[in-house]
């Protein structure tokens, strides 16, 4: 190959011009090793994996995050766990009226504002709603306006909680807003707040709430 | 182009369709952060698993996105049943800490992290495929004493 390893006329071998004549020939050198990476593929591919994974899923937790509800929990965990006896510690109900919450019986607490209210009133005439009028006491605890909130259960009691003190006595968490909490609590029968959470879309969630009715009722 | 190549892209493809009908049912009923939680709380224990078995075997796992997937599923299995009215009770813990996943200090971003930290420990432990069944080796010695023979003059 011209260049690498050259002879004289004389047939001896001499060093090619601009080398360095204490450095050892190699002819294979500056092709092969020189032009293959030193990372093997696999782990190239392997950290591209990593790689494309961790922005992909880090991205999508960013998006989830990035535009909460004013009436969330602060803190997420804490709203609709799911579980009994979780978010805050049992403590006893504070009553609405002379009735609500009756002893030997399960009532439902909802807590919400004027535009809430009046979605659930209509949301408690859905069948989800009829049965949970069947199944407990109902009672709305509404920042403003109570007197314009007109359940059709007779039995639902309604107050009016304009300085959040009856949502403080059940122990309700405030929203990302710092507002009137829109949410509910479940006491059982006897007489003992057993879940508490916010949830905004409470209206349109009642099957839920028949959910954790039917934890409470054992 | 052959089977053993599509299945890698079957299995992608496959994985994440799931994983998107899975996100779009938690959107719905206002829960992504639980999503979250439990991709990353199973996604890591199906990773740890798998660097386990990668190790202890001396191969990659064939099939590691429907291993984390499986891993997801079975993290958010309480979820299933809550939508079947079953409220969640504490024994629902033994699916990869179902109810206390959810208050890990930091929340979702720790869970962020350690599933980081898992898919790493699998990357590194796992060898790759080639030098696991041994196809395609070649002893280096071999490349190294044609490179560096002397020329013939």
């Amino acid at each position: 190959m011209p260049g690498s390893v050259d002879t004289d006329r004389h047939g001896r071998h001499r060093t090619p011009v601009g080398a360095d004549p204490s450095l050892p020939t190699n002819p294979g050198a500056g092709r092969g090793s020189a032009a293959r990476s030193p990372v093997p593929r696999w782990v190239l591919v392997r950290v591209a994996v990593g790689a494309i994974v961790a922005a992909v899923l880090g991205a999508a937790l960013i998006v989830s995050m990035s535009d909460p509800d004013p009436l969330d929990d602060p803190d997420l965990a804490m709203q609709r766990a799911g579980i009994l006896d979780v978010v805050g510690p049992r403590s006893p109900a504070v009553a609405l009226s002379a009735a609500v919450p009756a002893r030997g019986r399960v009532t439902v607490v909802f807590f919400l504002r004027p535009t809430q209210a009046g979605q659930l009133a209509g949301a408690l005439e859905s069948p989800a709603g009829q049965e949970l009028s069947e199944l407990v006491d109902l009672g709305l605890v509404v920042s403003s306006g109570a007197g314009e909130v007109t359940p059709r259960d007779p039995g639902t009691t309604v107050v009016e909680d304009p300085d959040g003190r009856l949502a403080a006595a059940y122990r309700m968490r405030l929203p990302r807003d710092g507002g009137s909490p829109v949410g509910y609590a479940v006491v059982d029968a006897a007489g003992t707040v057993r879940y508490r959470t916010l949830d905004p879309e409470v209206a349109t969630g009642l099957d839920e709430v028949l959910t954790i009715v039917d934890a409470v009722r054992g | 182009m052959r089977i053993s190549k599509l299945g890698p892209v079957i299995e992608t493809v496959l994985v994440v369709a799931v994983e998107i009908v899975l996100y779009r049912r938690f959107q719905q009923g206002d829960g992504t952060f639980h999503y979250f939680t439990h991709l990353f709380a199973g996604g890591s224990l199906a990773l740890v698993l798998m660097a386990v078995v990668a190790h202890r075997w001396r191969r990659p796992v064939r099939f590691p996105l429907l291993a984390v997937l499986a891993g997801h599923l079975f993290a958010m299995a309480p979820d299933i049943l809550y939508l079947e009215s079953i409220a969640h009770t504490r024994w629902m813990d033994v699916f990869v800490a179902h109810n206390t996943s959810h208050f890990l200090p930091g929340r979702n971003i720790s869970w962020y992290v350690l599933f980081l930290a898992a898919m790493t420990l699998y990357l590194v432990t796992a060898p790759p495929a080639r030098e696991a069944t041994g196809a395609g080796r070649r002893p280096t010695g071999c490349v190294e004493a044609t490179v560096g023979a002397p020329r013939r003059p």
